[in-house]
């Protein structure tokens, strides 16, 4: 614990390493933004390399790009602004990586904005186009996917976006 | 651009985990997350316990021939699917995280009584509703239940079209973060005792309230408000009046404060930077009791006037100000200013009258005050605002003259203006120009020009001022143009290059 605090005033590092066996070297005070690191540091792992096993490399970048632009406290209001809209603009495979990375490290933030640029995804589409886009599986039968459509009439009226844009 | 699907073969939305789906599904209306739940049973499930419930806007209307929304036909039938989704809720024992709707008159007030209650009884966080009532929106407008006043973990509240008066058992809003209260006939005390109450308060937004004569805020009771905004509020629109006052000077942590149609006075607001040391943005709109606007400030990074439409004069001594905008109708006042080379600067000129030479060399002397800067967004209502008359120039010194490195971005409100008539004018008053972008909305792009000059040459010194920039033109750029304003620009853009040849010309014979 006393290790954490005096984190404060001196620059301490941490190395990161991806699943696919890269290693990145990243200033602590930025890389506790994922309170899953930070939980790590404090029970004293931080000395050695710290495995995230479930992110691979090219996910792991993004996620550093995103915390270091977070962190700095140069970086302005508009700065952080732009930086999250062209983020976003990544190809939905990444998005959802990302997703999934930012929910295994506890980034929250980062969490919302991918969840978010996914529903904007979703928006206005059919659910026929959102299963094509995310590739979902119906695990219903037939009989059962109407059921659930009887039950909710109001959501299927008006009209949708069938194109996969 | 079509969107690539996800790698075949896997199904990433099923496999997350469904607090992370239900996370998506937040930022989806209702009906989007419902239809959803067809997609599979990981999909159905998140649906059913979706603690946000975003109706939105318009789940009780339909878009009429028109393209107006108008009341749902079957009104009565979506009302009971919201009142039967919180039911739903309820028997699941869902805390809910946010709860949004827009009502269409207030003839609904017995299911919002029940709806409250509930939602209370389910730690509503985020709750925002808003009734729509005809044209006399006060006289209408029903009471807010005074179970709401009971929800001790909300932290937004958003509500538009209600009367609010003060709860005989209090207001117990302890976790309330920010308020935005909008047409609302608010009762004696209520503003008050409401901010007593909730001490976390980082977000206060008033817009079209009645009823409010003062506003008082004291230091021990907001310490972390950072957001003021206070629009519209009719009875705090005069000045002059006893017991007519807004003070906030206490709100020690404020950063953004926007007031709209609220009779300020010069003095206050010089007061307010005195008091408010942090505060970071700041915009006035329709504050027509302002005459000078004085501001000395370190942390000030945004300020836009709009519509003040008394001012006579502006002096800033702001050296982090970021951006600054000034929308002006006819008239512009004196400036003063002490500020860093990065700002930008927005200008919106809606000059409806007829332009005399007064307007020109008013503006002249406006736009001289950014010389240093790098970036200036000009919006005008018609082109003749900006195109300064040919006989006026002689007179006139280019006030953006010796500015480098400027772009310039020109919209205008009547579109079919003169490309050429506005580059002509804009390379008068900016001699080096480096970019112009003219961002025309109604043909859904930017046409950009871009200078190309030759490096250091001292050739021209001999030249009067205003012929500088030929002298040193290597090179233009255009970009989205149509074919005959290229030809134009062109046509323009040669005679230029004669007209150089011709004084390098003259210049060599004398």
């Amino acid at each position: 614990m006393a290790e954490a605090s005096s984190s404060i005033t001196e620059k301490f590092f941490l190395t990161l390493k991806s699943s696919d066996g890269d290693e990145f070297v990243l200033e602590e005070s930025i890389a506790i933004q994922s309170i899953t690191i930070k939980n790590m540091v404090e029970d004293g792992c931080s000395s050695s390399v710290i495995p995230l096993s479930k992110v691979d490399t090219e996910t792991l970048i993004k996620v550093i790009e995103y915390m270091k632009m977070h962190s700095s406290t140069s970086s302005n209001e508009e700065e952080i602004e732009n930086f999250d809209k062209k983020f976003v603009s990544n190809s939905i495979n990444t998005i959802l990586n990302i997703l999934e990375a930012a929910n295994f490290l506890d980034i929250n933030n980062l969490l919302e904005l991918c969840a978010e640029a996914v529903a904007n995804r979703i928006k206005n589409k059919t659910p026929e186009a959102v299963r094509k886009i995310f590739n979902i599986t119906s695990d219903f039968t037939p009989e059962e996917e109407a059921e659930i459509r009887n039950e909710t009439p109001w959501a299927f009226e008006g009209n949708l976006d069938h194109s996969l844009d | 651009m079509e969107e690539k699907s996800v790698d075949a073969a896997v199904d990433y939305i099923s496999k997350l985990p469904e607090p992370i789906l239900q996370k998506i599904m937040s930022s989806l209306l209702a009906k989007e997350a419902a239809q959803l739940s067809t997609l599979s049973k990981t999909c159905n499930s998140a649906w059913t316990s979706l603690s946000y419930l975003n109706f939105g806007y318009n789940f009780l209307y339909h878009k009429g021939d028109d393209d107006r929304w108008i009341e749902s036909e079957n009104i009565t039938e979506l009302v009971n699917i919201v009142d039967q989704i919180i039911a739903n809720r309820q028997q699941q024992k869902i805390s809910i995280q946010k709860f949004w709707l827009t009502l269409p008159s207030s003839e609904w007030s017995s299911y919002i009584y029940n709806w409250i209650e509930t939602l209370v009884g389910l730690s509503i966080r985020e709750f925002i509703l808003s009734v729509d009532a005809p044209d006399t929106p006060f006289s209408g407008c029903s009471t807010l239940p005074e179970a709401i006043f009971a929800a001790k973990h909300l932290n937004i509240l958003d509500l538009r079209g209600f009367k609010l008066q003060l709860p005989p058992d209090g207001i117990k809003f302890s976790s309330l973060r920010m308020l935005h209260l909008s047409k609302a006939l608010l009762g004696k005390r209520f503003i008050r005792v409401l901010c007593e109450s909730c001490n976390g308060l980082e977000d206060l937004t008033l817009n079209e309230c009645h009823g409010l004569f003062s506003l008082q805020i004291t230091r021990i009771t907001l310490p972390k408000l950072r957001r003021v905004g206070l629009t519209r509020l009719f009875d705090l629109q005069m000045i002059n009046i006893e017991n007519t006052f807004i003070d906030i000077t206490a709100c020690k942590a404020l950063k953004r404060l926007h007031l709209e149609g609220v009779g300020v006075t010069d003095e206050w607001l010089e007061d307010i930077f005195s008091s408010l040391p942090n505060l970071e943005n700041l915009h006035l709109c329709r504050c027509n009791a302002l005459k000078t606007i004085k501001i000395t400030s370190d942390r000030l990074e945004i300020f836009d006037v709009s519509f003040c439409c008394n001012l006579i004069n502006i002096e800033l001594d702001t050296p982090n100000l970021r951006r600054f905008s000034y929308v002006c109708i006819n008239q512009l006042p004196t400036l003063k200013l002490k500020v860093s080379p990065l700002l930008k600067v927005y200008l919106y000129l809606g000059v409806e009258k007829t332009l005399d030479s007064h307007w020109y060399s008013k503006l002249m002397r406006f736009l001289g005050n950014f010389k240093h800067s790098k970036a200036i967004q000009l919006r005008c209502y018609s082109e003749k605002a900006i195109v300064i008359p040919k006989d006026m120039r002689k007179n006139l010194v280019p006030p953006l003259y010796g500015t480098n490195c400027l772009h310039i971005e020109f919209r205008s409100a009547a579109e079919n203006y003169s490309v050429l008539n506005v580059l002509d004018s804009l390379l008068w008053i900016s001699p080096q120009l480096n970019t112009l972008c003219f961002d025309r909305r109604n043909l859904g792009l930017k046409s950009n020009l871009k200078f190309i000059y030759e490096d250091e040459k001292t050739c021209c010194a001999s030249l009067p001022l205003k012929y500088c920039w030929r002298h040193k033109l290597k090179e233009v750029k255009m970009e989205n143009f149509t074919c005959s304003e290229q030809q134009e620009l062109r046509n323009y853009l040669l005679k230029v290059k004669m007209h150089q040849r011709w004084l390098t010309y003259s210049r060599n014979a004398s």
